[in-house]
């Protein structure tokens, strides 16, 4: 590690600032009828509170096994989380029993996935949705989550919130699905958002939009920001630090510029190398 | 970009055992246990049906007047010579029960390839064209869902008369809805799938597709509709003769028994009980099966 | 496909002309899905067809394909109207334009062999490789053809679930080449697949481009992935075609307005530029935020 790396590394946040949330030597299989699939293997990763961390990695390399495991997602079985701890706040997540980690997702650790078609309930107002998850964490009265979801829905750049709030799921275009989902998330107001490939179902110019709602958000709300992608350019745009995984490994992990300007492994030189660039080359 | 030899795939070994292959889905079938057990059954009774004359220590509607209403040999009063007993004509319950699986599996057999048979074919047809011949032949099944099987059974029986096949003809024209409107949900399906793009860019005519690239991927639910079919053709064909109205009198069927045991229930139990176990098992065997060739039949439960 | 291996297009007359394509579906409420589409396909180049979801893209292909009728206007394959040409000559002419589908996985029958699902195109036209004695033919054509897109030719009695999608795109491709096309439509071929797998195919479609000579007609979404084929570029929008130009003009002084906004959205692979260049100058000048 070079001088100046240390020295931007300390600059933007406090040195002895706890991170919010670790990942230490967490090791995930999929046992499988037939075989076993390493999915994880030894991952340790952190994200400080305001701090955007990307995962990214192509299919199969395990990041989504780990974005689950934070929050105990991956079905079990197969899955078996072999090794490892996942500490947030304190607790080892993946200690607590369901109904404890019940009580933090979408409140404490919120997360947004890749299809809002498949992630919200086709036959419920979505507005209805976004209050769902206030009355199960905070007890509001129908009418205070009502007001709250209003709220959340205008807070995401969906116009005419009330209207919206009456419609179901199809009756929105995938960009709008896709706020609903981040308002669902941000309801509770969350200390980490988990969002895992948010644009990847989107079209450029929306993912352009979602993007940017994203990161406004992180800033009003300090929020950390695990994000997961497939797709550096998305890194480049919104990531401080960035973790490259391939094969259920981490192999290369730091500081955007750094792993830009100097990425350390092949996998990652192969990786930006690979990836088509709109400027030409 | 520059040229290059065409870039390596990644590495394929070739030579592997492949999926789809009879062999392989055999060999998966056996590994669920109860699905083995069911189709030992099914094994045991086709056997039974097709060697019936061999088997059957009697000729099933030989009467013994003098032997009428024997229990089976491990009650007091029966004995060996007609393990599970006599019937009210003194006619070997075994023989009877072995015959009887000969016009059950028939029925079965006969009414599911039928009704099958014309259900495929319109539910191809159906699916694949839409339009006005989806609507005519929906409405066409329809009409024939809103005539009750067993009430036009009895009408086609009464009016043709009872017989063999006439039980399978109207058992089969009865029941090929179901397949059709299987088949016309799951072609609909394949119809916007690429794979069927593909091919008919490439200039592949309506009739082969529908019978290279349709047809095999509707057979897993077709296997499923159709043991369950054969399950309720077994119990419509007892129902049928339970009523007198199946197929005639000295043809044995466990329906006809069924119906001569119900008046000795109270007294003598055997009568009614063995051929009523036979239908059941038959039917529970048959679904067991298709469950599980269901879950077998489809290549890419194999992947990993 | 990239400048410096592009052929120079051969005839003077486009391989492909469409003429005010219309498309309209729905019976009381109309959508019209292409609209007074007019647009030539020059021997040779490969034409990129951009344009975001919903655009009829798709659309367009299924028409020029003639897998769906146009309401209004025409497609002319080597000057012949697909319209007025006999049964005969539209099987003649659909050998000669071949589709490659986005999703490796549908765009297989599942129950087929790899031999099966190559052969077809094969077998549908040509007579010579029916019965057994044409099998071994189509084996010994499918192996060639395997090998042409890097694939081992001993694959042949597999299924396509056994692949990964980058394999099972180069078969799609192989099975594409199976009729000697002078035209191939690509659909999104590489949307499906990992970056790392996207440029071996991207690669492999150039490098046949340059051998056959082939024509490619490239519908992507993915700009970054359109700059590096392309030769020309059409940008669609709501049915309509906004603007066509040559690559390099479309990239550096695009026209129309919405073109300009495509390309603002791609996100740019590069830290220090796009959106969050100013919010990390003082970071990395050593100032906490």
């Amino acid at each position: 590690m070079t001088m100046d790396r240390q020295t931007r590394d300390q600059s933007h946040r406090p040195v002895d600032a706890e991170p919010l949330l670790q990942i230490k030597h967490l090791s995930v299989d999929f046992r499988l009828a037939t075989s076993v699939v390493h999915a994880v293997q030894d991952v340790s990763l952190t994200v400080h509170a305001g701090e955007t961390l990307a995962v990214v990695g192509e299919s199969g390399s395990g990041k989504s096994a780990t974005a689950l495991s934070v929050l105990g997602l991956n079905p079990t079985p197969p899955c078996v989380y072999t090794g490892g701890e996942i500490l947030f706040d304190g607790h080892d997540l993946l200690k607590l029993s369901e109904k404890e980690l019940g009580r933090i997702r979408g409140r404490d650790i919120a997360m947004v996935f890749q299809d809002p078609m498949t992630s919200l309930d086709p036959l419920q107002h979505v507005g209805a949705q976004v209050a769902e998850v206030l009355r199960h964490h905070t007890g509001m009265s129908r009418a205070e989550a009502r007001e709250a979801a209003l709220d959340a829905l205008d807070e995401v750049g969906i116009p005419d919130p009330a209207q919206r709030y009456r419609q179901y799921p199809h009756e929105l275009s995938g960009g709008l699905r896709q706020r609903v989902m981040i308002a669902t998330a941000l309801v509770g107001r969350p200390r980490v958002l988990i969002a895992d490939e948010p644009t990847t179902a989107l079209d450029v110019t929306v993912q352009r939009q979602i993007l940017d709602l994203l990161v406004t958000l992180q800033h009003k709300h300090d929020m950390a920001v695990v994000l997961i992608t497939h797709d550096l350019a998305v890194v480049a745009e919104t990531a401080d630090r960035v973790a490259v995984m391939n094969k259920g490994e981490v192999v290369e992990s730091g500081d955007v510029l750094d792993v830009f300007d100097r990425p350390a492994d092949d996998y990652t030189r192969r990786l930006l190398a690979v990836t088509p660039r709109l400027e030409a080359a | 970009m520059t040229v290059t030899a065409p870039a390596a795939a990644d590495h394929v070994p070739a030579g592997t055992p492949t999926v789809g292959s009879g062999s392989v889905v055999l060999r998966a079938l056996l590994r669920n246990k109860l699905a083995v057990l069911a189709l030992a059954v099914l094994v045991l009774l086709l056997a039974a049906a097709l060697f019936a004359p061999l088997i059957a220590p009697y000729d099933p509607n030989a009467q013994d007047l003098l032997l009428r209403l024997r229990p089976p040999a491990w009650q007091d009063g029966g004995s060996g010579a007609h393990p599970l007993g006599t019937d009210q004509l003194g006619r070997d319950m075994l023989s009877r029960v072995i015959y009887g699986a000969r016009v059950s599996l028939l029925v079965g057999a006969g009414a599911a390839l039928l009704a099958g048979a014309i259900g495929t074919v319109v539910g191809l047809v159906s699916g694949y064209f839409g339009g006005w011949a989806d609507r005519v032949l929906m409405r066409l099944a329809d009409i024939q869902l809103a005539f009750p099987a067993l009430l036009l059974a009895l009408a086609i029986v009464g009016f043709l008369g009872s017989g063999l096949w006439y039980v399978i003809l109207v058992l089969g024209f009865t029941g090929w809805v179901s397949y059709a409107r299987v088949v016309r949900s799951e072609v609909m399906s394949l119809r916007s799938r690429d794979f069927i793009t593909e091919a008919r860019a490439i200039g592949v005519t309506d009739a082969t597709i529908m019978r290279r690239h349709l047809l095999p991927n509707v057979m897993a639910p077709l296997a499923t509709i159709a043991t369950l079919h054969v399950a309720a053709a077994v119990v419509t064909e007892a129902s049928l003769s339970y009523l007198g109205l199946g197929v005639p009198k000295e043809t044995v069927t466990w329906g006809s028994m069924l119906a001569d045991g119900q008046l000795y229930l109270g007294t003598s139990w055997w009568v009614a009980v063995f051929p009523g176990i036979a239908l059941m098992l038959t039917s529970l065997a048959i679904n067991i099966t298709g469950d599980a060739l269901r879950d077998v039949a489809d290549p890419k439960a194999y992947r990993r | 496909m990239s400048p410096e291996t592009r052929t120079p297009a051969a005839a003077d007359r486009p391989l492909l002309e469409l003429d005010g394509l219309r498309k309209e579906f729905g019976g009381r409420n109309v959508n019209v899905a292409v609209d007074d589409v007019s647009l030539e396909v020059r021997e040779g180049e490969t034409l990129a067809l951009v344009g975001e979801s919903g655009c009829g893209k798709t659309t367009l292909t299924r028409l020029l394909l003639r897998l769906l009728e146009p309401t209004a206007g025409s497609v002319r394959f080597d000057g012949r109207d697909l319209a007025t040409v006999s049964a005969t000559e539209l099987r003649a002419v659909r050998r000669q334009m071949q589709v490659v589908l986005q999703d490796p996985y549908s765009s297989m029958n599942p129950r087929m062999r790899i031999t099966d699902i190559v052969a077809e195109p094969l077998i549908t036209h040509d007579p010579a490789v029916r019965g057994r004695r044409g099998r071994a033919r189509a084996r010994e054509r499918v192996g060639e053809l395997l090998e042409a897109v890097g694939l081992n030719a001993g694959i042949q009695d597999r299924y396509p679930h056994e692949f990964s999608g980058g394999q099972r795109q180069r078969v799609s491709i192989a099975r594409a080449l199976a009729l000697q096309p002078r035209l191939l439509v690509l659909d999104e071929p590489t949307s499906a697949l990992d970056v790392s797998v996207q440029a071996t195919v991207l690669e492999l479609l150039a490098e046949l481009q340059t051998r056959l000579g082939l024509t490619y007609v490239f519908v992507s979404h993915n700009l970054a992935v359109v700059r590096q084929v392309a030769d020309r570029v059409a940008v669609m929008r709501r049915g309509r075609l906004v603007e066509v130009g040559e690559a390099e003009q479309v990239f550096h002084t695009p026209q129309h307005p919405y073109t300009r906004q495509l390309l603002d959205a791609v996100p740019v692979l590069d830290p220090r530029r796009g959106r969050r260049a100013a919010e990390r100058a003082p970071r990395t000048s050593g100032e906490s935020r």
